[in-house]
């Protein structure tokens, strides 16, 4: 241990020992994965705090609703309602990208993303039909299929509008069960599996399926993530869904008939008539770039949106499309319509001729609170035509919180006000509100 | 100021490079490195200029494998992880022998001559006298000279 008196190395060993240091150090990087779920976590959008706030108080809402004064204010002199910024078109996609990139890195709050990776709880109440049930209690779901003696009689999947379709895991049209489990769709008569449909291609998973008439139309995932088993709804990053249409008039013979595919992952669907309306979610990969559209916007069955098809919402707070199309199951290889909005929806409220869209947001003015967007969408035999949005104060708990009668929309919504958000931080609601809104045509 | 984007494209091969050094796990150090940029993210808005976030990655990389020996029966002297397999034989000896090192001495040695620190800003960033960084140094050096000897130093 003499060394001790010198230096430890000489000069050119001290140079060559830092050189190969710094060679094997450079050949260490991070996994890909790694670094791209942390660009993924910047990138998760701006969603407020808050959003813990309103989980929790659903609760306590709910109990709230029954007991506290429902103010219902007439959309045009509500004096909470705010009703200035119009939706409107895009005019280029460098207007969309700008948008995006104002949004992109405005508040990176991460509870959301993180919201998402561990609960889902976010989207748990949109798919009422896969026996998550509501907490409003208003409406009970029954899974029980009955494929009774009497052909004409069977109890379908419960809905919350009267002809209007939701999709489910299960289904049945009076003789015949056709079922989704493990991704493979059987068709199920007396005990008997008639047929089957086994995994179309590698990565791809079905999870929900309509019935009408002959026609089987199913949902696929289209992701890297194929062996995740469907058992609830998750928010499994699959970047694309696929309908595929089958002929299930030979039930021996299945014939797949049309495949279309759409940008996002699912968020709901309906079906009225033989029209099938699909909304799904796209969220903005981290590395768009503005030379190049096909890196923000949602694509339609591999092609980049025509920017005319795409909505602004007001006060964008989310870097993520909704996209929303309709099909018609008779000629399931095209879209009737389509249309896309930049900013997101949390929920979908669907009657027979017109769909809502909501999306929850963050007004920090001089108070702090939630509002919700509301955007009114018409359908008519599979043409979706954008009508009118608003603003309204509160969160809408889920869609059994919307309803639509002889053209009013009817909502109900819990917000909180939080004059002490900012200082406090705590997430703790200090005014509790909730509110039933009626809202006229306009 | 530069986005949170390129902060990440150009960090996270030091964050991920520091905490290997200290942690010795491919798994761990990934830990770290999540752990590191969520704080980044979190608190971008808070780092003023480019030195100082070079500066802000390497302290709490440092502070976040601390809490991680802190939290964890890990203190235990651990083999380099068989992750880091791929290294070229010749070259990787210098690497194993810092990595043979104690925790203080691997980190002085890293932040000395991959990060190109000076003395001063080492014992800026982590908040120890000159003199304690000079000493570590010198030490780490003898005993890296001491296992390297036997190689082609």
């Amino acid at each position: 241990m003499n060394d001790l008196k010198n230096n430890g190395f000489d000069k050119s060993d001290l140079q060559n020992f830092k050189e190969d240091y710094k060679a094997v150090n450079n050949l260490i990087t991070p996994k890909k994965e790694v670094v791209s779920k942390i660009k993924s976590m910047a990138t998760i959008s701006a969603k407020p705090k808050f959003k813990y706030a309103w989980v929790g108080g659903v609760a306590s809402a709910l109990v709230c609703a029954i007991f506290l004064i429902t103010i219902a204010i007439n959309f045009n002199s509500g004096d909470k309602i705010q009703n200035v910024d119009k939706l409107k078109h895009a005019e280029n996609y460098k207007e969309i990208y700008r948008l995006i990139d104002n949004t992109i890195y405005k508040e990176n709050t991460l509870d959301n993303f993180i919201d998402n990776l561990f609960g889902g709880a976010k989207k748990s109440d949109m798919n009422m039909t896969d026996g998550a049930m509501p907490e409003s209690g208003a409406i009970t779901e029954d899974m029980s299929e009955d494929t009774g003696a009497a052909n004409n009689d069977f109890s379908d999947t419960n809905v919350q509008v009267k002809g209007v379709q939701e999709s489910d895991i299960i289904k049945t049209d009076g003789e015949y069960i056709y079922t989704i489990s493990k991704s493979k769709i059987s068709i199920i008569k007396d005990d008997k599996v008639l047929s089957q449909i086994t995994h179309r291609n590698k990565g791809e998973q079905a999870f929900e399926m309509y019935i009408y008439n002959d026609r089987l139309v199913v949902f696929y995932r289209v992701g890297d993530e194929p062996d995740i088993p469907i058992t609830v709804h998750t928010d499994i990053s699959a970047d694309d869904i696929k309908i595929v249409t089958y002929d299930v008039s030979d039930k021996s013979a299945i014939k797949e008939i049309g495949a279309i595919s759409q940008s996002g992952y699912y968020i709901s669907s309906r079906m009225i008539d033989n029209y099938v309306y699909t909304v799904t979610e796209f969220y903005i990969s981290w590395d768009f770039k503005k030379s190049n559209p096909i890196t923000y916007i949602p694509k339609i069955c591999g092609e980049v949106m025509d920017f005319s098809l795409i909505d602004l919402l007001p006060n964008i707070q989310s870097p993520k499309f909704t996209v929303v199309t309709a099909f018609d199951v008779n000629s399931p290889d095209e879209y009737s319509s389509k249309r896309a909005f930049l900013g997101g929806a949390d929920q979908i409220y669907s009657s027979t001729t017109n769909m809502y869209l909501a999306k929850s947001k963050y007004v920090d003015d001089d108070y702090s609170y939630n509002a919700t967007e509301v955007v009114k969408l018409s359908l008519t035999n599979g043409i979706i035509n954008v009508e009118k949005n608003a603003t309204i104060f509160g969160d809408i708990i889920n869609q059994f919180a919307m309803d639509e009668n002889n053209g009013y929309f009817r909502v109900v919504t819990n917000g909180y006000f939080h004059p002490n958000y900012k200082k406090t931080n705590d997430g703790v609601s200090k005014y509790n509100l909730n509110n039933l809104y009626i809202l006229d045509e306009n | 100021m530069i986005s949170i984007d390129e902060a990440i494209n150009k960090y996270t091969d030091m964050v991920y490079r520091l905490a290997l050094s200290r942690t010795k796990k491919v798994c761990d150090a990934e830990d770290i490195l999540q752990d590191v940029f969520y704080s980044l993210i979190k608190n971008f808005n808070k780092i003023n200029d480019e030195e100082h976030l070079k500066a802000w990655l390497i302290k709490v990389t440092i502070n976040k494998t601390i809490s991680f020996f802190n939290s964890s029966n890990k203190k235990k002297n651990i083999a380099l992880s068989e992750d880091l397999a791929y290294l070229p034989k010749e070259k990787s000896d210098v690497y194993y022998a810092v990595m043979n090192l104690k925790k203080d001495y691997r980190t002085v040695i890293h932040l000395f001559y991959y990060e190109d620190l000076s003395v001063l800003e080492i014992s800026a960033i982590l908040k120890q006298k000159e003199s304690t960084i000079r000493s570590k140094l010198h030490r780490a050096r003898n005993l890296l000279k001491e296992k390297l000897e036997g190689s082609s130093l």
